[in-house]
């Protein structure tokens, strides 16, 4: 991505974050999609600076594809910074059009979320509802992008031209904690597309990665699921100590424990978006993986 | 590009990695004989990356198990 290649300077971000301050004071109050990842809780401490939080709400859509470490750090976020919150628990496994997996899973379940919200922010009498897509993401595959705009929901970041690493290096120049947090999408994305997702599915999940969490897996982690066999992308530069005998047996452990019956690593490692590959909805592209490379930024919706 | 689980376990097997391969669509998983280890070096996983790349696998996972003398049976997945 051609904008992403050009260096810029702190001014140049900073001079963005104006024009983002501006966008939000035009609209006057906002309702935002708050999943407490890095593009979100950045938007939000802006929006909260620039408008006040008596203008602003940030909503928190539950449900057993949010993860619980997730949650915990939207909260935290939000109490660090003063940002209003609500929470609402989305229904959208209870939609068999979702939980039958298709590759456009992500439209129902981002519609069963701005369905919730749109009306939420006209009962508040908020002028907008908003989410932290940012410009990166609009050249991945993303359905979710379409139930977005049916419902008129808003993406000043991506309008505005941030990219990821924009948000991270102004999240971290705010002191925001999620400046160097790993992409975190929601739980069915390690499920392939046309296995069905089930709670019992994401809780197997959501548990393997948090003890791998605890065994000491530091940087990007999906544990994915094909049936009894659980296969762990690692962060690349991570893939080479976890492979040892010692750690081996650790992780293969950890993982049994959460209710699978095989475990394999990955020896590409992390890929953002790796099971759209795998179910031929992207090409796959030159090793941009390989062992010691840094990993890309991760998409969040999906 | 044609998909060949047998040729990617001859090429891996010249290659001094003495494993079996089982394929799931693109996925291919690596059953080493002799545990996991071999693989923890970069080389080794940069070369193997490319033989299953060339013999149509967008997917390489080398499975981890207790061990190979372990002698309960190993689980399967769907479809094996």
């Amino acid at each position: 991505m051609q904008h992403s290649r050009v260096e810029k300077t702190g001014i140049d971000r900073r001079e963005h974050e104006r024009r983002l301050i501006a966008w939000l004071r035009d609209r006057g109050s906002v309702l935002i999609g708050f999943s407490g990842g890095v593009d979100s809780a950045y938007l939000a401490c802006v929006a909260v600076e620039a408008l006040g939080r008596e203008n602003v709400v940030a909503v928190i859509g539950k449900s057993a594809s949010y993860p619980e470490s997730q949650w915990a750090s939207a909260r935290a976020v939000a109490r660090q910074f003063s940002v209003p919150v609500v929470e609402i628990d989305t229904e959208e496994l209870s939609d068999p059009r979702y939980a039958a997996n298709p590759t456009n899973r992500c439209y129902f379940c981002k519609s069963e979320l701005w369905s919730r919200l749109a009306p939420l922010a006209t009962q508040r009498g908020l002028a907008c509802v908003v989410d932290g897509t940012n410009a990166d993401d609009r050249v991945d595959y993303r359905p979710g992008a379409r139930a977005a705009a049916e419902w008129g929901v808003l993406s000043p970041l991506a309008a505005l031209g941030f990219t990821k690493s924009d948000i991270r290096e102004l999240s971290k120049a705010r002191g925001i904690p999620t400046w160097r947090q790993p992409s975190a999408p929601c739980l069915s994305s390690r499920i392939p597309y046309g296995t069905a997702v089930t709670p019992d599915r994401l809780r197997r999940i959501e548990a393997a990665e948090a003890a791998l969490r605890a065994l000491g897996v530091d940087g990007d982690l999906r544990v994915r699921f094909h049936g009894e066999l659980a296969r762990v992308e690692l962060a690349p530069n991570e893939i080479g100590r976890w492979l040892e005998a010692k750690l081996a047996e650790r992780l293969r452990r950890a993982v049994l424990d959460a209710g699978f019956a095989r475990v394999a690593i990955d020896l590409r490692g992390f890929r953002s978006g790796s099971l759209n590959v795998l179910g031929g909805v992207v090409r796959d592209v030159a090793d941009a993986s390989a062992p010691n490379e840094e990993t890309a930024p991760e998409a969040p919706a999906a | 590009m044609t998909r060949s689980r047998e040729e990617l376990e001859g090429a891996l097997r010249a290659l001094g990695l003495r494993c079996s391969i089982e394929a799931y669509d693109a996925l291919a998983v690596v059953v080493p004989d002799l545990g996991e280890r071999l693989f923890a070096d970069d080389d080794v996983r940069r070369r193997a990356i490319d033989l299953a790349r060339r013999y149509g696998f967008s997917h390489l996972a080398v499975e981890v198990r207790e061990s190979v003398s372990d002698p309960s049976p190993r689980a399967t997945l769907p479809g094996d």
